[in-house]
């Protein structure tokens, strides 16, 4: 897609942050760049919320900087800004990380730094501020969770989860993907940690472990998580997970390719296409697109800058559906307990939640609804 | 420190990143962060690799267009900096 046609389409302002994208990974050039922002009136606080939607921060930054954009003083330095805290809180991170991972070592409880920081290191080229990212992420074995919990409530962590890991961990385990812990710090900085014993949630009809994609050492090697090995967890991840939700999802598969061409399950090729798809469109400014409705579907949400809402992951789920047997799961989630139905009320068995659920659920919607009407009736 | 010491960048202990045309970094055993001004950050680029300081200054005096003078108190101030702050092998 077009610079030009991005921004009759859509805005100057989605245009220049693609174009930033595209500067970033050498697809244009920053004169392009520099010409378009001469050219176009831009509204540089609706680039820097975009740029924050899109989890880019720091990449429209360091494009704006390096090849000295004419942007004003004022909007730079809100970039400016978040990219000064978010390295100090990357650093900070990737302390506290280390120390976490040591410390699970010390009760023999291997962990391997997965996603956010390492993720950073390998495809970013090793300046682990560039990228935006929360949670600190580590993989675990699940037979190691009880002790895990254990040294983290030890370290002062909190988990809205632990109260239903600790009363139901079977069904905790098969419903859910990693369990996470919170910490803030005495500077108001929030560690969140997040542990991951699989690569996919429940409803992903993916029959990939992280063995199958690291190995059967995969706690215990020495080495790093490879480019490639990244490339499919990452495909896990970005495309089968969450369908590329920001333009950051498809920076991170450009940097880790670098035009490589490795073979990948044939379950993730699916994915891997759409997401070329998407990159070619949005990315690489490709003249010639191949028709995909998903890829209509996820570009015009990339490029308006909205969340895909409930019917439309429902739709794209069932695309991607390898069989009927995931369209029970579906079914079945939309029933399965949370911890927001386990800490509401005490239930001496799992399966009476599945009543609690629905309640709520409508209750929720309700109220929304309620809510909605007295607003509208406000005005 | 004078012109003929050899000078190179001490990056074992800590961790750095670039904010645009900033550098910035974090002592891993002090936790102290560190941020070099966009000058700073040129000489500190330029000494990934062992490098004489009349040399470095020979680079900037033709990058800046500035006189060997400015440029050299301006630098040996800087290096000595970074000396303090552990940031810097000196032979």
């Amino acid at each position: 897609m077009q610079i030009e046609a991005i921004n009759q389409s859509y805005s100057s302002e989605i245009a220049c942050v693609v174009l930033c994208c595209r500067v970033f990974i050498k697809s244009a050039k920053a004169e392009e760049l520099e010409r378009f922002v001469v050219l176009h009136e831009i509204d540089w606080n609706e680039v820097y919320k975009l740029s924050a939607l899109q989890r880019i921060r720091p990449v429209v930054y360091h494009v704006l900087v390096n090849h000295k954009i004419p942007v004003p003083a004022s909007n730079l330095s809100q970039f400016y800004n978040y990219c000064r805290v978010h390295s100090a809180f990357a650093f900070e991170r990737r302390m506290e990380s280390a120390r976490i991972q040591q410390l699970l070592l010390q009760h023999q409880i291997p962990a391997r730094m997965y996603k956010g920081l390492d993720f950073t290191i390998t495809a970013y080229g090793g300046d682990i501020a560039m990228r935006e990212f929360t949670d600190i992420d580590m993989i675990v074995d699940q037979q190691h969770l009880p002790a895990l919990a254990a040294v983290m409530i030890a370290e002062g962590y909190t988990s809205k989860q632990l109260n239903y890991f600790n009363r139901f961990p079977a069904h905790f385990v098969e419903g859910r993907k990693d369990i996470c812990f919170e910490k803030r710090q005495s500077n108001g900085r929030l560690f969140c940690f997040e542990f991951h014993y699989k690569p996919t949630g429940y409803l992903v009809d993916l029959p990939l472990a992280f063995s199958d994609v690291l190995g059967p050492d995969y706690l215990s090697s020495a080495q790093p998580i490879s480019r490639q090995q990244y490339y499919e967890l990452m495909l896990i991840n970005h495309g089968a997970s969450d369908y590329y939700p920001n333009l950051r999802s498809l920076i991170d598969m450009v940097l880790l390719a670098r035009d490589e061409s490795w073979q990948i399950p044939a379950v993730l090729q699916r994915h891997e296409q759409l997401g070329n798809i998407l990159i070619d469109r949005l990315l690489k400014g490709s003249l010639v697109e191949g028709r995909n409705k998903c890829a209509d579907v996820l570009a015009e949400q990339l490029l308006t800058s909205t969340a895909l809402g409930f019917n439309k992951i429902a739709a794209m789920r069932i695309r991607f559906l390898k069989s009927p047997r995931t369209l029970l799961k579906a079914l079945h989630f939309l029933l399965l307990p949370n911890e927001e139905d386990i800490n509401r009320t005490h239930w001496p068995y799992f399966h009476l939640y599945y009543f609690i659920k629905p309640f709520r659920l409508l209750k929720k919607h309700f109220r929304a609804l309620v809510g909605g009407k007295a607003m509208a009736g406000g005005n | 420190m004078n012109l003929e010491n050899i000078v190179c960048r001490k990056e074992e202990k800590f961790m750095i990143s670039n904010l645009g045309d900033e550098v910035v970094l974090m002592d891993i055993q002090q936790g102290h962060y560190i941020n070099i001004n966009p000058v700073g950050s040129a000489i500190w680029n330029k000494l990934s690799a062992p490098v004489a300081v009349k040399d470095l200054i020979n680079l900037l005096v033709d990058e800046y267009g500035i006189s060997t003078a400015q440029c050299e108190s301006d630098t040996l101030n800087f290096l000595q900096k970074l000396r303090q702050h552990d940031m810097l092998n000196v032979q």
